[in-house]
């Protein structure tokens, strides 16, 4: 009997709580599915121009992104290019050399920044003509720069830096490299028979 | 998109317009929240196309009803808290189980649906969901909704039950006993 009520009193409890659940998920005052398909309908049709402001804004980016790569590329293939010729040969040691300037102490100086300083230091029309060529593009150099030997540094030190008195008479000496050699002849007095073996 | 494919939509959102909105706000239990997740899910059939060749066309708006409305609770937590009037006053499980002055006693003072509501909405939420939802579905169609097993299903389901008849029997018991 007390089982029979504990089922009827089980039964009851789920019939209420079914009946609940109903009501439970009735939502109050929902919006008509005409104006709900019209809200959906005209949030649907936003979505392509939003697309395109994505689409524009990615390109635009990406645009901007390229453009700066290429510059950054330029520049590194233009610094790349630069002549390792440019710098300033130290001179041997031993050798005198005369003050130098502070940029060109400070070993900054390429042999273009010297030629660029020396035309600078010149007339307006000069420093034109620099800005002119520093404007050309940088052409591919033939043949292919090399670093100086020691020697070749010291050759390039002593004609910038030597006396010139010195360098002139180089340069003089230069000239004549190819005169035939002249050896004076020698004029050797032929031994006096028996003069030592006597002695 | 053809004016077909616009006819065809339309008469998806008439016929499950309503029981996408009760799938989330079973879940969110706000209406205006409940009405904005059903918004978004038929916005998400549109934009995948998703009403061309359903089987179980039920099913799937309500998988996608539940899904947006547990993307807005995930995004905001607060938007679950029962508001007053609607779905009662939000009480802890802890609070239900408690013997003193708890929600039954309050409960007590209102009619019986009010107070199952209540109740209801206290369940934690994982048992909450399938039973709100299964006013609505059978359990293999709140297991594909919510994405677990059907057999997860039917135990959650039972252990709502069994929790709220516990706190109706007990409530039923106070009730005499105040007499």
């Amino acid at each position: 009997m007390r089982d029979d009520e504990r089922i009827a009193g089980r039964d009851e409890l789920d019939k209420r709580i079914d009946a609940a659940l109903q009501s439970y998920v009735n939502l109050p005052e929902a919006t008509e599915p005409r104006i709900a398909l019209a809200l959906v309908m005209e949030r649907a049709r936003a979505e392509p121009s939003r697309r395109r402001g994505w689409w524009i804004l990615a390109a635009a980016v990406s645009a901007a992104v390229v453009i700066i790569a290429a510059a950054v590329w330029m520049g590194w293939m233009g610094l790349s290019r630069r002549p390792e010729i440019a710098r300033v040969p130290q001179a041997p040691a031993g050798m005198a050399v005369p003050a130098q300037p502070a940029h060109v102490a400070a070993g900054k100086t390429s042999v273009s920044d010297t030629h660029r300083t020396t035309l600078c230091g010149h007339s307006p029309a000069h420093r034109e003509l620099a800005a002119s060529r520093a404007r050309l593009p940088r052409l591919a150099i033939f043949p292919t720069p090399r670093p100086l030997t020691p020697e070749e540094q010291a050759l390039a030190a002593f004609a910038k830096h030597g006396p010139p008195a010195v360098r002139r008479a180089v340069i003089e000496d230069q000239k004549h490299w190819d005169d035939p050699i002249i050896v004076a002849g020698l004029h050797e007095q032929p031994p006096q028979a028996g003069s030592q073996q006597d002695q | 998109m053809r004016p077909e494919d616009e006819a065809e939509f339309a008469g998806l959102v008439e016929r499950q317009w309503r029981f996408a909105c009760r799938v989330a706000w079973a879940v969110l239990r706000q209406a205006q929240d409940a009405e904005d997740a059903a918004q978004e899910a038929f916005l998400k059939i549109w934009r995948a196309q998703g009403w061309r060749d359903l089987r179980d066309e039920r099913a799937y708006v309500a998988r996608t009803a539940w899904r947006a409305a547990v993307d807005r609770v995930r995004d905001s937590p607060s938007r679950r808290t029962p508001p007053r009037g609607q779905g009662g006053i939000a009480m802890e499980p802890e609070e239900i189980a408690d013997g003193g002055r708890g929600p039954e006693e309050i409960a007590l003072s209102a009619n019986w649906e009010a107070n199952l509501h209540r109740l209801i909405d206290s369940l934690p939420e994982d048992l909450r969901q399938p039973l709100a939802l299964s006013a609505e579905m059978n359990s293999r169609e709140i297991a594909a909704a919510m994405g677990i097993p059907e057999g997860t299903v039917r135990t959650r389901l039972m252990r709502a039950r069994q929790m709220l008849r516990e706190k109706m029997a007990a409530m039923e018991e106070r009730r005499y006993a105040g007499r």
